[in-house]
C-alpha cells in the first residue's frame, strides 16, 4: 500500500471510527451588542482577540440544518484538553469566525485531519515552534466555497480563506485548549496561527493538482492540514532558466535555523506561478522540482555549532533516528524526495514561498470532504 | 518536565485520566545551558526522582 493509500484508507478508517455522542453545547445569556459581546468572550478566554459573530442558537442551528448532520455526534477528540469537537461545536466556532454553512463540510474534514495520529495535534500544541494549521482546500470545491489561489492568496482580503483559516484556530483555542502559554506552547507564535488557508492557482500551474500526489483524482475534494511556519519568501528576479530558478529555491530552503534541519519532515514549497512556469518550460515535473529541492536544498553542518551538530545526530523523525551525518555532511531538509509537498499559489510577479514544519514530529494529512 | 511546562503537564495528566501522575520538575530551561549545570540540574533533582519511581507523586 502506497502512503496516499495508506493515509486515505487511515482517513475513512476515522470516518467511521465510534466516537460516540458528545454533550451539547452549553447555552448562556450575553450581551447582544456585537463588540460587548467580543469583549466578553476574549475575557472569557473563547477568542482569539478579535471580533466575532455571536454564535447564536439561531445561526448556529442554520449552519447545521444545510446539511444532515447529528449535531452531538464527535468528529473528534483534540488534546490537549481532549475536548469533544462535536459537529455542533465546530458549528459555533465556524459561526464566530464568520463561516458561512457551505464551509462547515471542508471544516470538519479539517477537524479529522488534525486528529489523525499521524498530525501530531498533541505534539504541535506543546512544542515551542512556532506551527499553525496550513488549510489547503482541493478540487472543484475550493471556488465553489471561493477559497482563493491567485494574487495574494496567503494574505488579507479573501472571506473563504479567512474565515476557514481562522475558525480552525478558534477550535484549537476553545475545544483542544490550544491557549498561548498553556496548552500551546509556542515560543512566540506566529501570524499564521491566526487562520491560513488557501488553495492552488490551477489555471496557472504547470502540474496536476495537488490531491492527486495523495491518492486523490483532480476531480476530488479534499483538505489537506500542513504543520508548518508562515511562508516564508523566496525572490528570484533574476533567473530565466529552470535551473537558475531551482537553485535559488533551495539555496533558500536550506537554510540554518529550521525544525527541518534538525528533524527533516515534509516542508511545503508553493511556487509562484512565474517561476513555475520558468521551470516547467524546460519540462521539469513536479516530481524533478522534489528530487531536486531534495539534492540541493541542504545546510552545511560544517558552518553550525560543535553542540548544534550534536543535537542534530540525537533527533528522530517520527520517532527515528535522523540518519547521522559527518561533520563536514550537508544536512537535508526532508525525509526524502516526496516528502517536499510542491504547489503553485499566487499571482503574478517574481515570488514564490516555503513553509518550514514543524520538522519529522508532524506529517501532513489528507482527507476528502464528504457533501451529504 | 522543566517547570515551564508544568500545568500543561498537569493539563495533559488530568484529561488522560492520570491527574496523579509521578512526575518531577526542574527548572527550565534544559536547552542551552552548560553541561555541569545539567549535571547540576540532574543532581538536584534525584530525590524527586527516586520518590516518583518508588510510587509517590513529587
Amino acid at each position: 500500500m502506497s502512503e496516499a493509500e495508506s493515509l486515505t484508507a487511515l482517513a475513512a478508517t476515522l470516518e467511521v471510527e465510534e466516537l460516540g455522542t458528545g454533550r451539547a453545547s452549553a447555552m448562556v445569556e450575553l450581551p447582544e451588542d456585537v463588540a460587548a459581546l467580543s469583549r466578553e468572550f476574549a475575557a472569557r478566554g473563547w477568542s482569539d482577540g478579535l471580533p466575532v459573530i455571536p454564535p447564536t442558537a439561531a445561526r448556529v442551528e442554520a449552519m447545521l440544518d444545510a446539511r444532515d448532520l447529528d449535531p452531538l455526534e464527535v468528529v473528534a477528540i483534540l488534546p490537549p484538553r481532549r475536548g469533544e469537537a462535536t459537529v455542533q461545536a465546530i458549528a459555533v466556532n465556524a459561526v464566530m469566525a464568520g463561516c458561512e454553512a457551505a464551509h462547515l463540510p471542508a471544516l470538519l474534514a479539517a477537524v479529522r485531519a488534525i486528529a489523525h495520529p499521524e498530525f501530531n495535534l498533541s505534539g504541535v500544541n506543546a512544542t515551542t515552534h512556532p506551527v499553525s494549521l496550513f488549510l489547503l482546500v482541493s478540487g472543484p470545491i475550493a471556488a465553489e466555497l471561493g477559497v482563493h489561489g491567485g494574487s495574494g492568496c496567503l494574505g488579507p482580503g479573501f472571506s473563504a480563506n479567512a474565515t476557514l483559516g481562522r475558525a480552525l484556530r478558534l477550535i484549537q483555542l476553545n475545544i483542544a485548549g490550544a491557549w498561548p502559554g498553556c496548552g500551546d506552547r509556542a515560543t512566540q507564535g506566529t501570524p499564521a496561527k491566526i487562520g491560513f488557508c488557501a488553495t492552488e492557482n490551477l489555471e496557472a500551474s504547470p502540474w496536476p493538482p495537488f490531491q492527486t500526489t495523495r491518492g486523490f483524482d483532480s476531480t476530488q475534494n479534499t483538505v489537506t492540514v500542513f504543520g508548518c511556519e508562515g511562508p516564508h519568501n523566496i525572490q528570484d528576479h533574476g533567473s530565466n532558466t529552470a535551473l537558475g530558478t531551482m537553485q535559488t529555491i533551495a539555496g533558500a530552503m536550506g537554510q540554518a535555523g529550521s525544525n527541518n534541519i534538525l528533524a527533516r519532515g515534509s516542508p511545503v514549497l508553493a511556487f509562484g506561478p512565474e517561476h513555475a512556469a520558468t521551470v516547467a518550460a524546460e519540462g521539469w515535473s513536479r516530481e524533478d522540482v522534489q528530487a531536486y529541492v531534495y539534492e540541493h536544498a541542504r545546510y552545511p553542518l560544517a558552518a553550525l555549532s560543535d553542540e548544534f551538530f550534536e543535537a542534530v545526530q540525537d533527533h528522530t523523525s517520527q520517532g527515528v533516528p535522523v540518519p547521522p551525518l559527518a561533520r563536514d555532511a550537508l544536512a537535508f531538509i526532508a525525509d526524502g524526495p516526496e516528502a517536499i509537498h510542491v504547489i503553485v499559489a499566487g499571482g503574478p510577479g517574481k515570488h514564490s514561498s516555503w513553509m518550514p514544519t514543524f520538522g519529522g514530529m508532524t506529517r501532513p494529512v489528507t482527507v476528502p470532504i464528504p457533501i451529504p | 518536565m522543566t517547570d515551564a511546562f508544568e500545568d500543561l503537564f498537569r493539563l495533559e495528566a488530568e484529561q488522560r485520566g492520570a491527574p496523579g501522575l509521578a512526575h518531577v520538575i526542574i527548572p527550565h530551561p534544559l536547552g542551552g545551558i552548560q553541561p555541569e549545570a545539567v549535571i547540576a540540574r540532574a543532581e538536584a533533582a534525584t530525590p524527586d526522582l527516586r520518590d516518583a519511581l518508588l510510587g509517590g507523586s513529587a
